[in-house]
């Protein structure tokens, strides 16, 4: 998409939690924590507004539950990543794939 | 499968109860939450405390108790930083929708650079967020029970138009009381201004209930009130229903924790009967959780059951009996002055029936509610806010100092920000964003200091603090927090910034070390002689404390607590219906403990010394007293043979009770023999007694002996006129006694084998309030010690704090100086003269300090002299103590730069410079 600049570590991590699944707030954190083995903690305040700030760019929006979903009162909200929010997605794994890309060929010709 | 085993476990743990500090921390979030602006509040809220009990949860159970700090730590920064930017956002969008983004850029930029400029001095940074947090934590904190304590409105319907009732005497004294049953019949039937009137009849009893079911036996606490009291304060019975006028005196409503504890909540409870001191009663409602019913004598004590009022009045005893605490509500419009006429009126009907009241001064006052049982504590609370008020000041004071040396540092910086074109206006936002971040960083801190010190403070407390239980940090403590912040911020944060910003570009530019400009150097020796006159207005509110604790523990107490155990036994009137049968148990009870190893001697007394209910009651000299005079009043006590050897109350003269005194023989106190009978033996005299009942005037009685005066009313009053007589059983309602035990070793060993004596004379009387007597004595000094401590402890930190910001500012001088000093000694001044220049200059500031704190002492101290004892607001000795203890600090704090300065090597300094 034209992206230069880095996207932020945590906006990252959210965007790829939903790449496969619709998901609400606390399963993202739990993945999250889960994936960078402990090593992201995404608190309250970061992980909630980072997905309002993700829905303002229209990266993410808010997407019914699953039908498999607990109901009743209180429901979270789910999230689901769109088009845009998807090719940014991809922009920035291309962008990290060509650091890795070129980290490798250094290694492999000095070592 | 990961995250789904963390679900169930999030979700068990979230069953266990959040109880304790979990349940603490959760709070906390709750609170914190109310930093984002309320849409997001409302749109993520809910789901960020789940995600937030969810991480506490992660972190509780990898570290424990350090986990929840740690969450809490976590969770605060998160906070403060995500509801910064929202903040900001939003009242960028607010306020100027164009051009976009431009304030925010240059606020958060701001921002960024507080950030980074106190990032990189995190040492300062540390001492400024923990001085505040501290300052502001307990201001918080002691906000918060004075909130629930006096502030807040009572948990009752329109709490404000509730009123209580009493009598007052003016002769023989002036003093006040509950009223009679006949009063308050009369009340509720005359009184036009009240809507309703209600009466507390009694005092919460320990009632036996068991034998249903086949359980065991347990005491519980009832209260026998009026059918109108519970709709009169607004509270409903979440099952069954309200008593009824037509119901029968044995019904019974249970309050909610009782039902849950004994019944476990069984939904079917109404309608079912309960065996209660040996009487079938039947339950009609539970009441709901949380409901207490606040008045000055019940505000600790938790009720169980409430038993349905039905008046004595065509009982004789009943009819004198001041047993009501009668409470009303003023119908609308009405005013208390209003009540007030009409209760005159009333009073004058209620004279002409019974003279003999009018010769004694009896009228009734209305008073609200919520006064009354706020009560005498207001003054206790008002002087702690003040003393926690006078260490936040001290606190500001101090971070203010800080930061001007700290501008002062940095002037350069900022005169070479206004050469490149930095406004003033720039330069001013910058220094408050600082201080608002440091401020921010604070509340934050102090938000968890007020949670662990409001916690110690609910555990710490004397009982009779009323309603601090409820003490919780809602909006109102919330606001005053903030309030608290801003101010600080504002003191410490507006000065230094005018100061740095009117900064001159070439002076500064051209200098070549930094130093205190005339007007800084003035402002801070200011700021500092401020903090030292505060901390001296609070050591000597913590010394008057302290002479007053001391003279309490002068108080003569007529007994020797050292290794005497207590308890309480009370029989049930359903089985010991009899005076025999109660009179032989006890005789046992008595025979029997006394023969345990380790026991010296047993001795039993009612009503108990200290404790909440006293006995006072008329007395004569003459043997038929028909003058109609108000006869005095006396503290009478009911105690076995052996109870002056058990707890160490000496005789004077004449000899103990016998088993087989009567009611014609009693033993006075020595003041009441003295009083009588000043100079002669009060041997062998008699008194007419009016507490058997009976005649008008009294049982005539023979002085047997004479013993020590006892403050059985409590250690801050004079010991009241004593009578002691025999104790006799009674045959009518329940027969309660404090057995007192004298051991050889650790009273409380003893309690184990007591409760298995008494388990062998009968299974169903439970032994209560087991303590050492020395325990009970504590407990009537903690009202005294409670304010002492935290008096005491904001004066020690004002100290410390002000003594902190002495040595900086002393040693911040010398280092200023260094030059000029270097100077002098070339010159030939000696390191003594020096040392003393140094010193003389601290000292100057302590002098001002000493001399502007003990105005300031003179005139404050006045509003604690209700918390004093003994000891006048202006005692001279604990002022001047006082003044040298503040001299000496300020003498060890100059100690260390005074000798710096003395050791300054002159060429090194000219040459440094």
């Amino acid at each position: 998409m034209g992206r230069k600049t880095s996207l932020k570590p945590h906006w990252f991590q959210i965007l790829l939690a939903l790449a496969d699944r619709d998901q609400h707030g606390l399963a993202i954190m739990k993945e999250v924590l889960d994936r960078t083995g402990g090593e992201m903690h995404l608190w309250p305040g970061m992980l909630y507004g980072a997905l309002k700030q993700l829905a303002s760019r229209g990266w993410v929006c808010e997407c019914e539950p699953p039908a498999d979903a607990e109901s009743g009162g209180g429901r979270p909200r789910y999230y689901r990543i769109t088009d845009e929010g998807r090719s940014v997605l991809v922009a920035e794994v291309r962008r990290l794939e060509g650091y890795v890309e070129a980290a490798r060929a250094k290694l492999l010709v000095e070592g | 499968m990961r995250i789904d085993e963390d679900d169930r476990r999030d979700g068990s743990s979230r069953e266990c109860g959040r109880t304790g500090a979990l349940a603490r921390a959760h709070r906390f979030y709750a609170f914190l939450l109310l930093l984002y602006p309320a849409s997001f509040r409302a749109d993520y809220g809910l789901e960020m405390r789940r995600a937030f009990g969810y991480s506490l949860n992660l972190l509780q159970r990898r570290n424990g108790r350090w986990g929840l700090l740690q969450a809490c730590w976590k969770a605060a920064c998160d906070t403060l930083r995500q509801a910064i930017c929202l903040r900001l956002q939003e009242a960028d969008q607010r306020w100027r929708p164009k051009p976009r983004g431009v304030a925010m850029d240059i606020l958060s930029q701001d921002l960024r650079l507080g950030l980074r400029g106190l990032r990189r001095s995190p040492g300062f940074t540390l001492v400024v967020v923990c001085t505040l947090a501290l300052g502001i934590g307990a201001n918080t904190a002691v906000f918060s029970a004075v909130n629930a304590v006096l502030l807040r409105p009572l948990p009752y319907e329109q709490p404000e138009s509730l009123v209580r009732i009493w009598g007052t005497w003016s002769q023989p004294e002036n003093r006040q009381s509950n009223l009679t049953d006949h009063d308050f019949v009369e009340l509720r039937r005359h009184s036009r201004l009240l809507e309703r009137v209600a009466t507390v009849s009694g005092s919460a009893l320990p009632r036996h209930i068991g034998g249903e079911d086949g359980r065991s036996a347990e005491r519980i606490t009832s209260l026998t009130v009026s059918v109108e009291l519970l709709p009169m304060l607004g509270v409903d019975p979440i099952l069954g229903r309200h008593m009824r006028a037509d119901d029968r005196q044995e019904t019974l409503l249970l309050s909610y924790e009782f039902w849950q504890r004994r019944f476990a909540g069984d939904p079917e409870i109404v309608g079912k009967s309960i065996v209660m001191h040996g009487r079938p009663r039947n339950v009609i409602g539970v009441l709901p959780p949380g409901f207490r019913l606040h008045t000055q004598r019940l505000t600790h004590t938790s009720v169980d059951a409430y038993r349905k009022f039905s008046d004595g009045i065509w009982d004789e005893p009943n009819r004198r009996w001041l047993r009501n605490q009668v409470m009303g509500r003023l119908k609308p419009g009405v005013a208390l002055p209003q009540l007030q006429e009409e209760l005159d009126a009333l009073t004058a009907r209620l004279l002409e029936e019974n003279p003999r009241r009018a010769a004694r001064g009896f009228s009734m006052k209305a008073q609200l509610l919520h006064d009354e049982i706020a009560g005498d504590k207001a003054p206790v609370l008002w002087t702690l806010l003040g003393a926690v008020a006078l260490v936040l000041l001290i606190a500001c004071a101090n971070v203010g100092s800080l930061l001007l040396v700290r501008a002062q540092s940095r002037t350069r910086e900022f005169a070479i920000r206004s050469a490149l074109g930095g406004s003033r206006r720039r330069i001013v936002r910058h220094f408050l964003a600082e201080a608002g971040l440091l401020g921010a960083a604070g509340a934050v801190g102090g938000l968890l200091v007020a949670s662990v010190a409001s916690a110690w403070l609910i555990v710490q407390s004397p009982q009779s603090l009323p309603r601090l239980e409820e003490a919780s940090f809602d909006s109102q403590v919330l606001g005053f927090s903030l309030a608290a912040t801003l101010f600080s911020v504002l003191i410490f944060g507006l000065v230094p910034a005018l100061q740095a910003s009117r900064t001159d570009l070439s002076v500064s530019l051209g200098e070549r070390s930094p130093s205190l400009g005339k007007g800084q150097q003035r402002l801070r020796r200011t700021l500092i002689v401020g903090e030292l006159a505060l901390s001296l207005v609070l050591l000597a509110g913590a010394g008057l404390l302290l002479r007053s604790f001391y003279e309490l523990h002068q108080v003569p107490l007529g007994f020797q607590p050292g290794n005497v155990l207590t308890f309480s036994v009370s029989l049930p009137s359903a089985s010991y219906s009899s005076a025999q049968g109660i009179g032989s148990f006890y005789q046992r009870l008595e025979s029997r403990v006394a023969s345990l190893p380790g026991v010296e001697s047993v001795g039993s007394a009612w009503p108990r010394s200290l404790g909440k209910g006293g006995f006072g009651g008329p007395y004569s000299r003459h043997r038929n007293d028909s003058t109609g005079e108000a006869r005095p009043v006396a503290w009478y006590q009911m105690v076995t043979p052996g109870y002056f050897d058990a707890v160490g109350t000496r005789l004077q003269s004449g000899r103990s009770f016998r088993p087989t005194d009567g009611r014609e023989e009693i033993i006075i106190d020595e003041s009441l023999a003295a009083k009588l009978w000043p100079g002669q033996d009060a041997l062998g005299k008699g008194l007419a007694v009016a507490f058997w009942g009976g005649s008008q005037a009294g049982t005539w009685a023979r002085i047997i002996g004479v013993v020590e005066a006892v403050p059985h009313s409590g250690l801050t009053e004079e010991a009241p006129d004593s009578i002691y007589l025999p104790w006799k059983p009674w045959a009518w309602g329940d027969q309660e006694m404090t057995v007192h035990v004298r051991s050889q070793g650790d009273p409380l060993a003893l309690a184990a084998p007591i409760r298995g004596v008494l388990g062998e004379m009968d299974p169903n009387v439970p032994m209560s309030d087991v303590e050492a007597l020395q325990t009970h004595l504590e407990r009537a000094r903690a009202p005294q010690r409670f304010v002492l401590i935290l008096v005491g402890a904001f004066a020690a930190v004002g100290l410390a704090l002000a003594s902190v910001g002495l040595y900086g500012l002393v040693s911040f001088g010398v280092s200023r100086r260094t030059r000029e000093l270097g100077i002098r000694i070339v010159y030939g001044a000696k390191a003594g003269q020096i040392f003393r220049l140094v010193l003389g200059g601290g000292l100057a500031l302590a002098g001002a300090g000493i001399g502007l704190g003990l105005i300031g002492a003179l005139i404050l101290s006045r509003w604690m002299e209700s918390l004093l004892f003994k000891v006048a607001p202006t005692d001279p000795l604990t002022l001047a103590a006082i003044s040298m203890l503040l001299l000496g600090v300020v003498l060890l704090a100059c100690w260390h730069p005074a000798r710096r300065a003395s050791k300054v090597d002159p060429v090194e300094a000219i040459r440094t410079e």
